[in-house]
C-alpha cells in the first residue's frame, strides 16, 4: 500500500491552536484540549462532549481497542438529542474520539504506518474475519518534524449495535513509537458523505505538536 | 525487505567521501567514512581500509545495475553503501563476511510505499540478513545482546547483534545499528562483523565502530 505523501508545515501549524482559540467565539466552535497529553481538536460548540467514564458505560464503546485507563479519551455528538452511546455507532448525526494512548513495548516495536490504522478498530483482523471494510480515499502520510501518522477514510459494517459507519481517522505516533494520539470523526454512510466536509474540517484542526523525542 | 540488498550497488555512491584523518585534526587513530550527501559517518581505526565502489563492484559486494532496476521499479535499493576491513581480503568476496577479519558496512536504503508501509523497529533487524526468515527455516541464530531501541530527534531505530549460521551464509556474528526517518521513506544502517570467534576477540574495536555511527540532518 503507498500513502499519499503530505509533510506539514511546521510553522503554520504551531499557529493553528492559538488561531483556533481566538476564533472559538464568533465562529461557534469549542475546543476539546489536553495540555498534559498535548492535543487539541476543535469542535462545533453544538456538539456534546463526553469524558471517559461516560463513554466506558456504552455498549458500542466496548468494540473499541482502548487500554482500561488511557490518558486521555474523549467522545462527541452533534446528535440534537445526543448521547454518549451514539459514539461510534450509524448514528444520522456525526459523532468524534479523541485519544491519547501509551503503547505497549510489544505495539512499539511491532508497529507500522500501516498498523496505526488498527489502534482503535482492528481493521486488518475484522477484514480476515469477513467484515466489509472499504477504503473511502486513498490514505495520506503524514509527517510533522519528529512526528509520524496516518489518515484514513473507511467504511465498516459491524455488527449491531454499531452497525455500518463511515469514518476518517487520524493518527499520530512520536519518534519514540511509545505513544500515539487519535481523532476519529464518523456516522452513518449517508451521514458521512453529507456532512463530509464539516468532518474534514475537524479532522483538519486535530493539532499533536511536533516535541522531538518526546 | 530482502536479504542481500546490502550487496547490491549505489547509483550515488560516486558521492559518498572518505574523510581520512583530516575532519579528525591531529588525531590520526581513526578514519572517518561517510557521505556529507546520505548524512551519515561512522569512525573505524585508521589501520583498516576503506574499499573502492570499484572494488567492491569487482568482488559483487554492490551491483550498480540491480539497484537502478529496482528503483525505475519504483522497490526498495540502497542509494548508497561503503565497505571497510581490517584486512585487504575483506574486499575479495562478500562471502569473507563469515572470515576472520572484521569488516564494516554502511548503507543507506530508499523504501518502497510497502516497505514504507509496513517497516517497523523489529522488522529493521532483518534489514540485511534476514533474521526472521532464518529463524523460520530452522538455521541457528542466537541473539548476542538484547534489542537496543534508540530515538535521536526524528530518528528512531535499533541496534541488535546476532549470530547466524546458514548454508547461504556460513556463520557470521555481526552488530547492526538502523535508523528510520520519521516519513519512514529511507533506512540509514552499519552492520559490522566477521566469523564468530573474530567477532568475540574483535568485539571492542566493533563496538566502538558501532558507536560512532551518525545520521546527520535528522532524517531529512
Amino acid at each position: 500500500m503507498a500513502f499519499a505523501g503530505r509533510v506539514r508545515a511546521t510553522a503554520l501549524v504551531a499557529f493553528a491552536p492559538l488561531l483556533a482559540v481566538l476564533l472559538t467565539a464568533c465562529a461557534g466552535t469549542q475546543a476539546v484540549v489536553s495540555a498534559s497529553q498535548h492535543l487539541y481538536v476543535s469542535l462545533p460548540s453544538s456538539w456534546k462532549v463526553y469524558d471517559e467514564s461516560q463513554l466506558a458505560q456504552t455498549q458500542p464503546f466496548q468494540a473499541l481497542g482502548v487500554s482500561a485507563a488511557p490518558p486521555f479519551l474523549a467522545g462527541a455528538s452533534a446528535s440534537p438529542r445526543p448521547s454518549a452511546a451514539d459514539v461510534f455507532t450509524q448514528s444520522s448525526y456525526p459523532w468524534a474520539v479523541v485519544l491519547a494512548e501509551p503503547l505497549t513495548a510489544n505495539q512499539q516495536s511491532s508497529i507500522s504506518l500501516l498498523g496505526l490504522n488498527d489502534i482503535l478498530v482492528p481493521v486488518d483482523q475484522l477484514s480476515s474475519e469477513g467484515i466489509p471494510v472499504q477504503t473511502l480515499e486513498q490514505p495520506e502520510l503524514l509527517v510533522n518534524g519528529a512526528m509520524r501518522g496516518t489518515l484514513e477514510s473507511l467504511e465498516i459494517g459491524l455488527p449491531s449495535p454499531i452497525g455500518e459507519i463511515d469514518y476518517d481517522q487520524e493518527t499520530w505516533a512520536n519518534s519514540a513509537t511509545n505513544k500515539v494520539w487519535l481523532l476519529m470523526v464518523g456516522c452513518s454512510p449517508r451521514c458521512f458523505q453529507a456532512q463530509h466536509s464539516a468532518i474534514s474540517h475537524i479532522v483538519s484542526s486535530f493539532y499533536v505538536p511536533d516535541r522531538g523525542n518526546q | 525487505m530482502g536479504h542481500g540488498r546490502g550487496r547490491i550497488a549505489a547509483a550515488l555512491v560516486t558521492f559518498g567521501v572518505v574523510l581520512a584523518g583530516v575532519l579528525s585534526g591531529c588525531t590520526t587513530s581513526v578514519t572517518y567514512v561517510g557521505s556529507s550527501t546520505q548524512d551519515l559517518y561512522f569512525k573505524v581505526p585508521n589501520t583498516w581500509e576503506v574499499f573502492s565502489q570499484a572494488t567492491l563492484k569487482e568482488n559483487g559486494w554492490v551491483d550498480p545495475a540491480a539497484s537502478g532496476q529496482a528503483a525505475l521499479a519504483g522497490q526498495s535499493h540502497p542509494v548508497f553503501e561503503t565497505v571497510a576491513g581490517a584486512n585487504p581480503k575483506v574486499a575479495r568476496s562478500v562471502d569473507t563476511q563469515s572470515g576472520p577479519y572484521p569488516w564494516a558496512m554502511a548503507q543507506v536504503v530508499a523504501l518502497d510505499g510497502e516497505d514504507q508501509a509496513n517497516t517497523s523497529l523489529a522488522a529493521l533487524a532483518d534489514e540485511d540478513y534476514p533474521i526472521d526468515q532464518l529463524n523460520q527455516d530452522g538455521d541457528r541464530v542466537q541473539q548476542l545482546s538484547p534489542t537496543r531501541l534508540l530515538v535521536d530527534g526524528a530518528l528512531r531505530g535499533s541496534r541488535v547483534a546476532y549470530q547466524i549460521e546458514s548454508q547461504e551464509t556460513g556463520a557470521i556474528s555481526f552488530e547492526q545499528v538502523a535508523f528510520l526517518n520519521s516519513a519512514t521513506d529511507k533506512v540509514w544502517l552499519l552492520d559490522v562483523g566477521c566469523s564468530p570467534a573474530c567477532f568475540q576477540v574483535h568485539r571492542a574495536v566493533l563496538d566502538r565502530i558501532v558507536s560512532s555511527f551518525v545520521v546527520t540532518g535528522q532524517g531529512r
